[in-house]
């Protein structure tokens, strides 16, 4: 068992440092910084001193061995466009980003759970039918084109609603700030929530609809109609709660999707989290900036993937007699 | 990035559906309180750290030099009232009485020769508007600073509207003596704090999400300002900035894309304001190699035949890219100058020759290539308003004479790293005096490169003797008359041999809500002191 995670953590460990590995080799090809970050009228020598001051004149190895020097203590160095540390940078962004990604992860598990169970029992009923289209439309559609229509429809021509930024904030102290206690930072919210959730939510219609259709043909359903229950009983109690297994392993690894495809949204609605920041790294070539998130979204996957392992191991006996 | 294109076009598509515009909500901006939504952010509020288009636009509101440009881009007095130029390695500069910092402290002789030498500073950006300076002293008479350069230079005053003067108290006490500077690993208090004298106080600053700047009650100009406050906000996708104009959520985006600037005029709720901006796009081609390092022509370049490069230059239709690509926005031009710079004459804008493919293929036949020959084009497809475009179009246009050209778009960050080491056979790119004088130009583009700084961006390395003696003439000439004779020397012969292929100045589109309205400032530097707003 302790070896098990341990093994785990081990796996885990290796997998950040193989990301920030290829992430770090790939920068070289992003472009060069120095041609960013001065005039276009800096001579030459002003370019070379910089370059030197920077260490990006360093080997390759030099400059990856310092990036991981300082990351393990947590110092991921100094942004190249905003000259200040790359972790303040990245703590002012993670409550807009988490903020998005979890009220995009509820709008998608309190309509979609729903919806997918109305499409499996009621299938012929309009309701099943605008979801089945609403999810053919959520897996086919781009992001970027759905935040586009979303703001044409409801910032530009029915002006009900904001089309970009964050609105007002009010600050939890510790650099946390959020959104959501204020009437104007949900308003702001929603547009982007539901870009973001509109692919998750899809998923979860044709994932629930999916495993009910499958469940409600199994024997105990027959039975438990052969005994008499309400409908009611059979579809909530019995059929929805085996239904909904592998639905929660699946919503638990697409939160770190969630977290990771924000980019996009928060491209088009400007929305200032940690995905906007790297979109702006990489045309930068920003590189702190942009090894710092990619080991941030790495470390997601990774706690993720690890608390699922070890969920498994408590739930299913199998797993643990394997050990 | 793709995917902002890709977004543009989608959007573009869209925006031709939705035809029928519901009734606009009212626009809850008051008067003289405006929104302003830009494609970038100020990189930092250090006056002398970053020789940024967009840094230097917001830090004008800020900051002010000993003079500034007036609406039309002419230099007038801003914190010096006059100056003399006693000799001609010496100026000196009456300074304005009465100005105050926006904390309060009054303005002197000592803050002017600490700004200027913060300027001069090592980590300093803005070094190449004080590469003739050599030194700042206080002046004998009260309130005077005196100015001394290594050599004459006829276009000082050119270079002192970006030459911004800090509170030298303020400084102190904060500890940003010098700029802020990237080997120390620490940012710097004027990073994001700023004190100046100009028209508006910063009074929020977050980088990249706003910034909010306050009219100064106690500045020294008493010419009416409508605006008393101003949130900066930016807005990266150009879709959603057009957005946020149309739905009234900002007073003012800019850059309008050009596809959008018809539907942004038939909205009924804002307009484009247009103008030429102070740049010029050109190609160059490497005149130096003997043998080209993208192209199917070995043991010989053909660029070296002026009847090549002739025939490129026939063979390009502007007046279609501009009509078809840039929605004329753009205006056409003969040199790698712009117009309406200090010292040039426009008639040197004047294209050569005439477009003319029958022409030009009888030039590519009689130089060899009959059929032509195979050569990449290097684009930057992030800078410059539909570059990646543009140059599909050129490629297309060079076909017609068999000069088959593939398009290497890629980051500006990219681009000109590979330009700047010379790692070029054709490129495209554009470039613009930031102190609006023909000397900085010729002397980054046209002059032969050396270990001096001279034709760092001459990335064909075009050379000639006569040009380098007429552009370093150009240099030190203080007579207005011989110094403007002198640069169109140069520019005439560097244009009679096709140095590079001069194509056009972009045009500058601003989007305004109804109700507002400005100068369009041709370095493309909104500037609200300029701004009327109803």
């Amino acid at each position: 068992m302790i070896m098990f995670i341990l093994r785990r953590c081990l796996q885990a460990a290796l997998v950040l440092a193989a990301v920030s590995f290829v992430s770090f080799a790939v920068f070289r090809y992003v472009g060069d910084p120095v041609s960013q970050m001065v005039g276009v009228d800096a001579t030459a020598e002003q370019r070379e001193q910089i370059r030197h001051d920077l260490g990006l004149d360093q080997p390759f190895y030099a400059q990856f061995g310092r990036f991981v020097a300082g990351a393990v203590q947590g110092n991921f160095g100094l942004s190249l466009k905003q000259g200040r540390p790359v972790g303040e940078l990245m703590r002012e962004r993670v409550p807009a980003t988490l903020e998005l990604s979890f009220v995009s992860g509820a709008l998608a598990v309190l309509v979609g759970v729903p919806l997918g169970v109305v499409s499996a029992i009621w299938r012929r009923s309009w309701l099943a039918r605008a979801a089945m289209a609403l999810s053919l439309l959520g897996i086919s559609l781009p992001t970027f084109f759905i935040g586009v229509v979303l703001i044409l429809v409801f910032g530009v021509e029915a002006g009900w609603l904001p089309s970009f930024g964050r609105g007002e904030t009010v600050a939890l102290g510790n650099g946390w700030s959020t959104g959501l206690l204020t009437l104007d930072g949900w308003r702001h919210l929603l547009l982007p929530a539901i870009t973001l959730a509109l692919f998750q939510l899809a998923l979860i219609i044709r994932l629930v609809r999916g495993e009910m259709l499958e469940v409600l043909r199994s024997d105990f359903i027959h039975f438990a109609r052969a005994r008499g229950l309400s409908s009611f009983s059979i579809y909530f109690r019995h059929a929805l709660r085996n239904a909904l297994v592998p639905v929660v392993t699946i919503i638990g690894l697409q939160l770190g999707s969630i977290i990771a495809f924000a980019l996009v949204t928060e491209t088009v609605f400007q929305w200032p989290g940690m995905g906007l920041l790297f979109a702006q790294a990489v045309a930068f070539a920003d590189v702190p900036v942009m090894a710092a998130y990619l080991c941030l979204i790495a470390l997601v996957f990774v706690t993720i993937n690890l608390a699922v392992d070890l969920l498994y191991l408590l739930i299913d006996p199998r797993v643990r007699s394997k050990i | 990035m793709a995917l902002s294109k890709s977004s543009r076009c989608i959007s573009a598509m869209l925006l031709a559906l939705c035809a029928t515009a519901l009734p606009a909500p009212a626009t809850t901006a008051q008067a003289a309180t405006i929104k302003w939504a830009s494609q970038e952010d100020a990189a930092t509020m250090d006056p002398h750290a970053f020789n940024h288009g967009m840094t230097l636009t917001v830090l004008q509101h800020i900051y002010e030099g000993l003079v500034r440009r007036d609406a039309e881009s002419r230099i007038e007095p801003a914190l010096a009232t006059s100056w003399t130029n006693p000799s001609p390695t010496v100026w000196r500069f009456k300074l304005r009485e009465g100005v105050t910092f926006h904390d309060g402290t009054p303005f002197g002789v000592e803050d002017v020769v600490f700004s200027l030498k913060r300027a001069m500073a090592p980590g300093s950006d803005m070094k190449v508007f004080t590469a003739s300076l050599t030194d700042v002293v206080a002046g004998a008479e009260a309130n005077t600073v005196e100015l001394r350069t290594s050599s004459p230079n006829p276009a000082l005053l050119q270079s002192l509207p970006e030459l911004r003067i800090m509170s030298k108290a303020w400084a102190e006490r904060h500890g940003a003596t010098a700029p802020a500077d990237f080997k120390k690993n620490a940012e710097n208090f004027a990073t994001r704090s700023a004190n100046g004298t100009g028209p508006f106080r910063l009074v929020e600053r977050q980088p990249d999400i706003r910034t909010v700047l306050q009219a100064y009650q106690g500045w020294w100009d008493k010419a009416p300002r409508s605006v008393t406050e101003a949130t900066l906000v930016k807005i990266g996708a150009d879709a959603t900035r057009v957005a946020a104009l149309l739905s009234g959520e900002v007073d003012f985006a800019y850059p309008v894309p050009i596809q959008d600037i018809d539907r942004v005029n038939a909205s009924g709720k804002a307009k484009v304001l247009q103008g030429t901006e102070v740049r010029a796009m050109f190609l160059a081609m490497d005149l130096h190699r003997d043998e080209l390092l993208y192209s199917d022509v070995k043991g010989r370049n053909p660029f070296k035949d002026a009847r090549v490069r002739q025939a490129i230059y026939q063979v390009i239709d502007v007046e279609a890219i501009n009509a078809r690509l840039m929605r004329n926005t753009a205006k056409p031009i003969g040199e790698v100058l712009p117009s309406d710079i200090n010292s040039f004459d426009n008639a040197l804008n004047r294209r050569e020759f005439k477009f003319d493919p029958a022409a030009a293929r009888k030039l590519i036949e009689e130089a060899g290539y009959p059929k032509g020959f195979q050569i990449t084009l290097d684009c930057p497809n992030d800078r410059y308003i539909n570059a990646e475009r543009v140059c599909q179009a050129l490629a297309a246009m060079l076909a017609r004479i068999e000069i088959r050209a593939s398009v290497n778009a890629i980051p500006s960050s990219k681009f000109f790293a590979k330009i700047g080491a010379r790692d070029t056979s054709l490129c495209f790119f554009g470039y613009g005096p930031s102190d609006f004088d023909a000397y900085n130009p010729l002397n980054v583009i046209v002059q032969t490169p050396d270990k001096g700084g001279a034709g760092q961006w001459n990335v064909g390395n075009y050379s000639n003797a006569e040009v380098d003696a007429a552009i370093n003439r150009v240099k030190d000439e203080p007579d207005a008359l011989r110094r403007q004779a002198a640069v169109s020397q140069a520019l005439t012969i560097h244009k009679r041999e096709i140095g590079h292929i001069p194509l056009y100045q972009p045009g500058i589109t601003w989007g305004a809500r109804t109700g507002v309205e400005t100068a369009v400032q041709n370095d493309n530097r909104v500037n609200l002191r300029f701004f009327t707003v109803k």
